[in-house]
């Protein structure tokens, strides 16, 4: 099944763009200023849900030619939204129910166990949170056409400020604003945010399980997310949980946002650890409480200037269990500077080697398909057109292997120097596709090949002796020769197998019409006005007459 | 001739079994895992690949040295 993904925009700009221009292209673009407006609330808003990957990257990029961003974010499991909670609620931050389903998702860091193996969760390290309460209130409104939004957020975010990073929860603003929210949860797992009516309860993630999803390319909020899951986890006492199609998105019981990290970087700052870096100053948005007053006043300011500077550091990232989990922001070069090696560097020399193995084998077909080009060529100089039209069907399906096998090889991601993790496995899936189709191309293809190579070696080559092609002499290994008023019979037994017989017959004016059969068939005529006798003149004759390339064995009697 | 086909084949046998398992393996990768069963699954991938790659190396290389020793025989060694 392929990864769905939901489109939020929050009001962030490409650099120098103005917001009455880009909201003046998106007007043309959704061809209505109120849904326009609805997007530039300062908070994110969920313009479509649940799209296919390349729809997706369509609406990216009627985005950016507006002249703003909008984010990506692997959809909750189309499946969570419309079927019982229990049906599917993976893969985020949950044990993953059965293997062999879903998109690939990566797991808790501490998994161990044989690959093909269920996911064991770990140990649970606190309490699992009480299924959500959110009080959720009228359906998703589609009076936006072309959205699928989520302006209920907008207007409850509205009051709720700036989304702060919620790497902002361990400060004392952060904590202030959960004191002033006691009760903070969060959307259930695969549910749109505000668009749900029932408030039953969903299971609740059981262990802080450190989930990576699949995003978009170039989004990398994977590192977040599961942080900030962690984070929850740790720190919000009751009735948490996260929303699988906004996960950066934490309310309160009020359905207020309270705390969202914004996208990270893809990889943190260069030589510093995870442990340092998540003990180091964050970045710090503004506070709940203060970014309430900020994004409710000037929502516009955020979205006309050009971007912050994203912070240094992944957001979400606050507690050193989380940051220890997560060391996939660190690049393979990052990682041999420092000296510390995580399952990125692994994964990096794992695919060096897959690609080197991948491409000295279609080195490898490409130097079969060349041989089989020259022997085939070979049998065209020589007019042997039997092993010359069998020999090329090998020589284009090894040549047609190799090529795509060369192809599958340069798919692999080859930027494994300042790789991360999510760019790894992005690389991996998008290579799967693309390795299905060649292992069924190459497995038809290459069985096909050794077929054709082998009727090449066998049908060609006889086919090429029966017509007298063959490269290799017939040596003549018995024979016997009848005679008759009315003509005579010479058979010989030659190497190769076959009884060939040259049949004359007396004509009217004394000379002979003989026939030259091979095995019984016919392989062509003439007339002899000769007849010969012993072995080495039959050879001879039979060889200019019948092109047999006969010669005599060297044991056998002339007689 | 024949034993350079029968080598192909040798190794087209061996190889496919082994990229096979090379896609079963990356197929496992449907499923929700962990980082280090991910790179564990590439680890096993890319193994595959390397040994296929030698075989076809080594029978390559076999087939060729091979043919030029037996043409170098029959040039030298023949009467």
């Amino acid at each position: 099944m392929s990864v769905r993904y939901d489109i939020v925009f929050s009001g962030q700009l490409l650099p120098d763009q103005h917001v009455a221009t880009v909201k003046e292209r998106l007007v043309a673009l959704f061809r209505s200023p109120e849904k326009v407006e609805a997007l530039f609330t300062g908070e994110p808003v969920l313009v479509k849900r649940a799209v296919s990957g390349p729809d997706a990257e369509r609406y990216r990029a009627a985005f950016a030619q507006a002249g703003a961003v909008c984010e990506l974010f692997p959809s909750a499991s189309p499946r969570a939204h419309l079927a019982p909670p229990e049906v599917r609620t993976l893969p985020y931050s949950s044990p993953p129910q059965k293997p062999g389903h879903g998109t690939m998702t990566y797991g808790s860091p501490s998994g161990d166990g044989d690959f093909l193996a269920p996911t064991e969760p770990p140990e649970q390290t606190s309490k699992p949170p009480a299924p959500p309460t959110v009080p959720r209130t009228g359906p998703l409104p589609e009076s936006l056409s072309g959205f699928v939004g989520i302006p209920a957020v907008a207007q409850r975010s509205a009051g709720a400020g700036a989304i702060p990073d919620l790497a902002t929860s361990a400060t004392p603003s952060a904590t202030a604003q959960r004191e002033a929210h006691p009760g903070p949860s969060q959307a259930t797992p695969g549910s749109a945010l505000g668009n749900v009516e029932d408030s039953a309860p969903h299971p609740a993630p059981e262990q802080p399980h450190v989930a990576m999803e699949l995003l978009g390319p170039n989004t990398y909020l994977a590192a977040a997310v599961p942080a900030a899951a962690l984070e929850v986890a740790e720190e919000v006492p009751t009735n948490a949980a996260h929303d699988l199609s906004l996960p950066r998105l934490y309310r309160n019981e009020s359905g207020e946002i309270l705390a969202a990290p914004s996208l990270g970087p893809e990889r943190p700052s260069p030589g510093r650890h995870p442990v340092q870096r998540s003990a180091a100053p964050q970045p710090q948005h503004p506070a709940p409480s203060e970014g309430a007053a900020t994004s409710a006043s000037q929502p516009p300011e955020r979205a006309s200037g050009p971007p912050a500077a994203p912070p240094r550091n992944p957001p979400g990232v606050a507690s050193a269990a989380a940051s220890a989990a997560i060391h996939s922001g660190r690049s393979l070069r990052e990682q041999e500077r420092d000296g510390e090696r995580d399952h990125t560097y692994g994964m990096a020399r794992g695919i060096d080697a897959w690609r080197l193995g991948m491409t000295i084998s279609a080195l490898s077909f490409l130097l079969v398909g060349v041989l089989c080009g020259c022997g085939s060529l070979g049998a065209l100089i020589q007019a042997k057109i039997g092993t010359f039209l069998v020999g090329v069907v090998p020589t284009a399906l090894w040549l047609t292997a190799g090529g795509v096998l060369w192809a599958a090889a340069g798919s692999l991601p080859t930027r494994l120097e300042t790789a991360t993790t999510n760019e790894l496995v992005q690389a991996l899936e998008n290579h799967k596709g693309f390795w299905k189709i060649w292992t069924v191309v190459s497995l038809v293809g290459g069985g096909l090949g050794v077929v054709a190579l082998a009727t090449t070696l066998t049908v060609g080559d006889s086919v090429d002796r029966r017509s007298g092609n063959a490269s290799e002499p017939l040596v003549v290994q018995g024979w016997k020769k009848d005679a008759a008023t009315s003509g005579y019979t010479v058979e010989l037994d030659c190497s190769d197998g076959t009884l060939r017989s040259i049949v004359c017959e007396l004509a009217p004016d004394r000379t002979h019409t003989c026939r030259c059969l091979v095995d019984g068939e016919h392989g062509g005529e003439f007339v002899s006005r000769v007849e010969p006798v012993g072995l080495k003149p039959i050879v001879n004759w039979a060889r200019d007459n019948c092109d047999w390339p006969l010669q005599p064995a060297a044991s056998s009697n002339a007689e | 001739m024949l034993v350079f086909a029968l080598t192909l084949v040798g190794v087209a046998t061996a190889s496919s079994a082994l990229l096979l398992r090379a896609a079963l393996t990356l197929r496992g990768l449907d499923a929700p895992h962990s980082e280090r069963q991910i790179e564990e699954a590439i680890r096993q991938v890319s193994h595959y690949w390397i040994s296929s790659a030698t075989f076809w190396v080594v029978a390559l290389a076999g087939s060729i040295l091979t043919f030029f020793a037996a043409g170098a025989g029959v040039l030298f060694l023949a009467p």
